[in-house]
Formats: structure tokens, C-alpha cells, sequence
């Protein structure tokens, strides 16, 4: 673990703090508001909304997802304390802590005198709190934690540093809550040189010492001790919010310059001009994200590193088949398509139904899988007439429903699996087409509107593999994409992942639990967070990131309650040990999801402009 | 034997083929051939035949349920305050 001493070098130093944020409270009035919200505000589906209504919204937001009510609060990167005072007065916050290293800042708080909250100048470095914490927030502090001086290793190194001391603070099941900016078309070497006028304005004076985080090196910092339990790409709300500055200090210009000089209000107008801009190009995004404090911390056999991976992939080496091998997935899903008809239901989906409201049947599985394709369909397949690629297509069932009920003009399905395929030539989907293929396989360069992917990433890497070369491997497959999809192509993408389970390479990494669903899917293997937002990263911005384990932990119940209820049908067809092996994977599974050893990811991702290296 | 403890008792006969005589309530499932994976299947076989779910935190302690006694006095307390599964 990194040393006091280094983190306090690698943080924004406080003389740097005092440049921009001692500047003068009634500057920032001026085109922050009163109550000196300075951070991205949730605005409003509908234009029009107050700048002051929207930043309300945002620490409602807040308040609800961390569930404060009655709880104490530490808040890092206080600012001029608007978050506690409004959780205290509005969201029934007993008390709490407000970090920052503005002295400005901390003297405005506490002029709000609120009931038992202190605060501090006090980095977060220093800080030890006199009792456990119920929740933490940090809005849009993280980009202080590390300068721009640093390597990417040594910034992850200061966020597992944080993110394990908020761990230690926080009660069992607490929370944190961040708004992070975020790296994102523009990767870390280069946010840190060439990045031009509007950077370096930002870089060198407007926010000296400072620098947002790439998401994969937040998610390889709080990975071990936290969960993910909420994810929101709010990059757009960032660009209203800049321009709504904008608008403000426009007005107040002759104030602004009164109070702290020419040169230092025309740079501001710049500054907030260019921050519109660099959330409108998604050079940078704003991401809403809540963790949950793990019961245990993660067990990893060996930590990762960025510099552990290599600088670019080539993309022919995807046919290197890093995956499991055809022989092994059909071991699996060519069982007997009789057999998974038993127990799969009409739609012949094996993969995790959503239940989006307390309205919809929880039994029923059918309309289950049918609102989670269209759920998929509506965010990433344009309409109409859109040919869309389906990696891992299973019986065809998202094909079917694609074709019939979103207008997909042409759609090809990948599967390995002879029984599938057979399957849906038996029953055939109009413009649609299975083949036998592996996707290291498959050429369409610039071809697909939409790429969609259930439960097929694992087995894109094999058990047993390190995690760089799972990295590695889940890259090749994004390198694929990239070059198969249009300009503005996006994936759907839903993959079981490991969330609390200890990596399986570590010596915690197996129990008879595991064990059953390692070997009933031979040569596969889950990811986790970090490696899945790795393996993307390069090639596509995420829209949409959910963490969805008690869909599936209900979708493994309803198929186990199912094949019980044919048993005897199951049994003749493949024999009472396959019976028994599929009933103890579904059981081992549903557990999984439900301690939340496993989860489910459904991401949404697009295209960048251009590859991210 | 309380009326819980046969019926974690049959699900177990049910779930792991184990003959009965050999399921005494103090007995350590360990002793018996029930590891976390068959205590997993045990506990769904009775959540599913009481209509009830379990608290997580029992899920997440399989390693640490003992007996067959264990697993009756965790259900006794879920069917308490248990909500309904699927």
C-alpha cells in the first residue's frame, strides 16, 4: 500500500486548491447561485428547468441512493457545504464531517451553522473519523486525488488507497456515492500533452495539479471493496450545466470582472465555454455511481496494473481463439434441444430475464426475456431497416423478436453449437440468418447498425488465464466490434461477472459452489468489473452500465422450479446424472446471484470515433 | 425432533439420496457428505416447499451451518419475518 507521504505528493496540493477555489465566494455566486452547487447538476427530461431546481435534484438523488435518513456522513470535497446542509435540513442526515482544503470554502460552511456537522480543512489523507460513517459522498472530488504528473499505475495505486480507507470508514453495508469526471474519448497519455488550447486552459489555469481518472482506473481502485450498485452516464446533463454557468456569468460579467480582474474573468469565460465543449465531444464524461461496501474485501491472486497490458491490440490476433473451444461449448448447449425446451420456456432464451417494475409477474419468465430484448433493442438498435449481429444467438430467440417487433431490416446470428443452429433452421426467422461460426471468424467490416451479445463473453476467455490475458482477450473481441460496426454502432452486451467471488486464480477462488458451474461450462469464465471495462475501453464509450444479480438469481429459480416440474420427461431424455448435474448448477447459481458472489452486467456501449490509444 | 428438523431432514434424504438413519439433528453435516453445495440445495428444496425466503446473510454463511438443527432454527427465524419468494 502506497505511503502517506506519496499521497499527499500525488494529490492536488492545497496552494493549488487556494488558486481556484479561494478565489472569491461572490464570484462564484455569480454564476454558481446561492447556494454554490459546484458540480454537475441532474436535470430535468424536459428544457426549461432552474439551474437551482436541477442542482436540488442532484442531492436528492444523492440523499435517496445512499439512503442517509437518520445516518452520519462524511462528504469529501465539501465544497461550500451546500450537500450536508441540504441532507441534514431535507433528508433527515443526523450529522456529519465536510472535508475540504479551502479555506474559503470551509469558512462559507460553516457560516450555514448546520446542526452537529463539522467542517474541516483537513485532506482526506489526514482524516479519522470518530465512529463509523453510514455513508459517504464524493462529488466530483477524485479529480484532486492524483496530478497530472503521475503514470497511470500510480494513480491507480492513489485510488485503491482512497477508495480502501472510505471502505474502513463506513459501516457494513454502507455506501459511497461519487460523481466522477472521467477520461473518456481522450485516454491518459493524451489528457497529459497535445491535447491543445482547451486543456491545457483547464490543466495548467483553471485546475492546476489536477486530473480526471480513466472509469477502468477508478474501477480497478475501489474494485476490492466495493460493489457496484448503480451507474449513470450523465455526460449531457454536464453540457446543460456548463452551458447554464455560461448563461449566468454572461450576465454577470461586469461583477465578475470587478471582482477579480480582467485577465482572470476572461479566462473563467473561456474555461466554462471549453467545459461544454469537452463533455458535448465526450472527451470527457460525468458518471453517477453508487458502491456498496463488500461484506469481505475481494481476494485477488496478484493485483493488475495498467502497464500489465500491452499498448494496442492487433486485431487479427483475435484469431488466436482465446476463448473456449467449439468442442467444449458444445458440450454444453448441444445437450439436447428437447431437454432446454423443457425448461427454458417458449422463448427459448437461456439467459437472464428482467423484471423492470413491482407491476410485472415475477413467475413470469416469457415476458421476462421479451422486455429485456426490447429493453436492449430500444437503446441500441436504431429504427427501421437496421442489420444488426447477434454474437452467441443461442435458439434465436432475440433474432426472432428483433425481426418481428423492431424492424430489423437483417440480422445474422453466431453460434457454435450445432443444435442451436439446427434449432432455428427448423423453424426459420425471415431475415435472419444462423451460421456456424466463431466470431474470430466473421468478417463485415463496417457492416452492423447494432451488435447484441447475452451471455456468450463467458466464453470469450478461458478458465485459467491470468487477468491480462483475460483483458487481452475481451480486447480482441471489442478490437472486432469496433471494425464490424457503423461509425455510431453501439452493443448490447449482457454478461454474468464476478462481483463479491474472489478471483478464481486466488487460493479462495473455488468451493464446491463454483465448482459446479466451472465445470458444467468447461474452459469459461467470468469477468470482472474491471477487466470487462478494460477489455472496452479502448474502442467504446458506455452508456449504460447495470448491475442486475437478482434478475438473474430469479431466472435461474423459475428455470430450476420448471425442470423439476418435467423431471421425469427430463430424465428419460438425458439420463438422471445430466438431470441432477443441470438442478445443482441452477441452485449453486441462484445462490451466487443472490450473495451477490456473481452478478449480472447489461451494458450499453458505442463506438468511439476513433480507437482510444 | 421438532417438526422443522424433519423437515430439513427429509429435504436432505430428498436432495443428497443420504439414508435417513444417519441424519440425526446434532450430526455435522460435514460428517455426513452435506457440503456448502448440497446446503445450498437443501435450503432452496425447503424455501421452495415453505413458500418463504431466506436472508441473505444465511446464504452467504453455508460454510458455517453445523446441523441439521442449524438449518431448522434458520428457517424458524425467516418464517418469522421472511417475505415470499418468486
Amino acid at each position: 500500500m502506497i505511503d502517506t507521504a506519496s499521497l499527499r505528493a500525488a494529490g492536488t496540493s492545497p496552494a493549488a486548491i487556494a488558486h481556484h477555489y479561494d478565489l472569491s465566494d461572490e464570484f462564484f455566486a455569480l454564476w454558481l447561485g446561492s447556494d454554490l452547487v459546484y458540480s454537475c447538476a441532474l436535470w430535468d427530461a424536459v428544457p426549461g428547468e432552474s439551474l437551482a431546481d436541477a442542482q436540488r435534484r442532484k442531492l436528492d438523488f444523492f440523499a435517496t441512493e445512499l439512503h442517509v435518513r437518520g445516518g452520519r456522513v462524511l462528504d469529501i470535497g465539501c465544497g461550500w457545504g451546500a450537500l450536508l446542509n441540504h441532507f441534514v435540513g431535507s433528508h433527515g442526515v443526523t450529522g456529519g464531517v465536510g472535508l475540504t482544503l479551502s479555506q474559503a470554502q470551509a469558512a462559507f460552511a460553516r457560516q450555514r451553522r448546520v446542526p452537529d456537522v463539522d467542517f474541516r480543512v483537513e485532506s482526506w489523507i489526514d482524516h479519522q473519523p470518530d465512529s463509523p460513517y453510514d455513508a459517504i459522498s464524493c462529488i466530483e472530488a477524485t479529480e484532486h486525488l492524483a496530478s497530472d504528473t503521475l503514470s497511470a499505475d500510480e494513480k491507480v495505486d492513489v485510488y485503491r488507497a482512497f477508495f480502501h480507507r472510505c471502505a474502513e470508514w463506513l459501516r457494513d453495508d454502507g455506501r459511497l456515492g461519487l460523481q466522477l469526471i472521467c477520461l473518456d474519448n481522450v485516454g491518459h497519455e493524451g489528457s497529459r500533452a497535445g491535447r491543445g488550447a482547451t486543456s491545457e486552459l483547464i490543466r495548467v489555469d483553471i485546475f492546476p495539479e489536477s486530473m480526471p481518472a480513466s472509469l477502468s482506473e477508478l474501477v480497478l481502485g475501489w474494485e476490492t471493496a466495493f460493489q457496484l450498485e448503480r451507474f449513470l452516464d450523465h455526460h449531457d446533463h454536464y453540457v446543460r450545466t456548463f452551458r447554464a454557468w455560461g448563461l449566468a456569468y454572461r450576465d454577470a460579467d461586469a461583477r465578475a470582472r470587478m471582482l477579480v480582474g480582467d485577465r482572470t474573468a476572461r479566462t473563467f469565460a473561456r474555461y466554462l465555454a471549453a467545459g461544454e465543449t469537452l463533455f458535448r465531444l465526450r472527451e470527457d464524461s460525468l458518471y453517477r455511481v453508487v458502491l456498496k461496501k463488500r461484506p469481505r474485501p475481494k481476494v485477488w491472486a496478484a493485483s493488475l496494473r495498467p502497464s500489465d497490458l500491452g499498448a494496442s491490440i492487433d486485431s487479427a490476433a483475435g484469431r488466436l481463439r482465446s476463448g473456449a473451444s467449439a468442442p467444449a461449448v458444445q458440450s454444453h448447449y448441444d445437450v439436447s434441444n428437447d431437454f432446454y425446451g423443457l425448461w427454458l420456456g417458449q422463448t427459448m432464451m437461456y439467459t437472464s430475464g428482467m423484471w423492470s417494475s413491482a407491476d410485472d409477474t415475477p413467475a413470469d419468465l416469457d415476458s421476462a426475456n421479451r422486455r429485456k430484448i426490447d429493453f436492449f433493442a430500444a437503446r441500441v438498435v436504431p429504427s427501421p431497416g437496421a442489420v444488426v449481429l447477434d454474437v452467441g444467438c443461442g435458439w434465436g430467440g432475440n433474432l426472432r423478436r428483433l425481426v418481428e417487433h423492431h424492424a430489423v431490416r437483417a440480422a445474422i446470428g453466431l453460434t457454435l453449437s450445432p443444435a442451436q443452429q439446427q434449432w432455428v433452421c427448423e423453424q426459420p426467422i425471415p431475415g435472419a440468418e444462423v451460421r456456424l461460426e466463431d466470431w474470430n471468424d466473421h468478417d463485415a467490416d463496417g457492416r452492423y447498425d447494432a451488435l447484441l451479445s447475452y451471455g456468450a463473453f463467458e466464453h470469450f476467455a478461458r478458465d485459467g488465464t491470468t487477468r491480462v490475458e483475460r483483458v487481452n482477450a475481451y480486447r480482441r473481441f471489442f478490437a472486432r466490434c469496433f471494425e464490424w460496426l457503423k461509425p455510431d454502432g453501439r452493443i448490447g452486451l449482457e454478461t454474468i461477472a464476478h462481483d463479491d467471488a474472489p478471483d478464481t486464480a486466488s487460493p479462495l477462488g473455488r468451493g464446491p459452489l463454483g465448482d459446479v458451474v466451472l465445470n458444467i461450462f468447461p474452459e469459461s469464465i467470468c469477468p470482472h468489473l474491471s477487466e470487462l471495462v478494460l477489455g472496452f475501453e479502448p474502442y467504446f464509450e458506455v452508456e449504460l452500465l447495470r448491475s442486475d444479480a437478482a434478475d438473474f438469481a430469479r431466472t435461474c429459480r423459475l428455470w430450476h422450479l420448471a425442470l423439476r416440474a418435467h423431471e421425469a420427461r427430463a430424465i428419460a431424455l438425458v439420463g438422471a446424472e445430466t438431470v441432477q448435474r443441470f438442478r445443482r448448477y441452477l441452485v449453486s447459481s441462484e445462490i451466487q446471484f443472490r450473495t451477490r458472489g456473481l452478478t449480472n452486467y447489461r451494458v450499453v456501449l458505442q463506438r468511439r470515433p476513433s480507437l482510444r490509444w | 425432533m421438532t417438526d422443522m428438523e424433519r423437515l430439513v431432514q427429509a429435504a436432505i434424504v430428498k436432495v443428497c439420496g443420504i439414508d435417513v438413519a444417519r441424519i440425526d439433528p446434532t450430526a455435522q453435516l460435514a460428517d455426513i457428505g452435506v457440503d456448502s453445495l448440497a446446503a445450498a440445495e437443501v435450503l432452496v428444496e425447503l424455501e421452495i416447499q415453505l413458500n418463504k425466503q431466506l436472508p441473505v446473510d444465511v446464504l452467504r454463511q453455508l460454510d458455517q451451518v453445523e446441523t441439521v438443527r442449524d438449518i431448522a432454527a434458520q428457517l424458524d427465524a425467516a418464517l418469522q419475518n421472511g417475505p415470499s419468494t418468486v
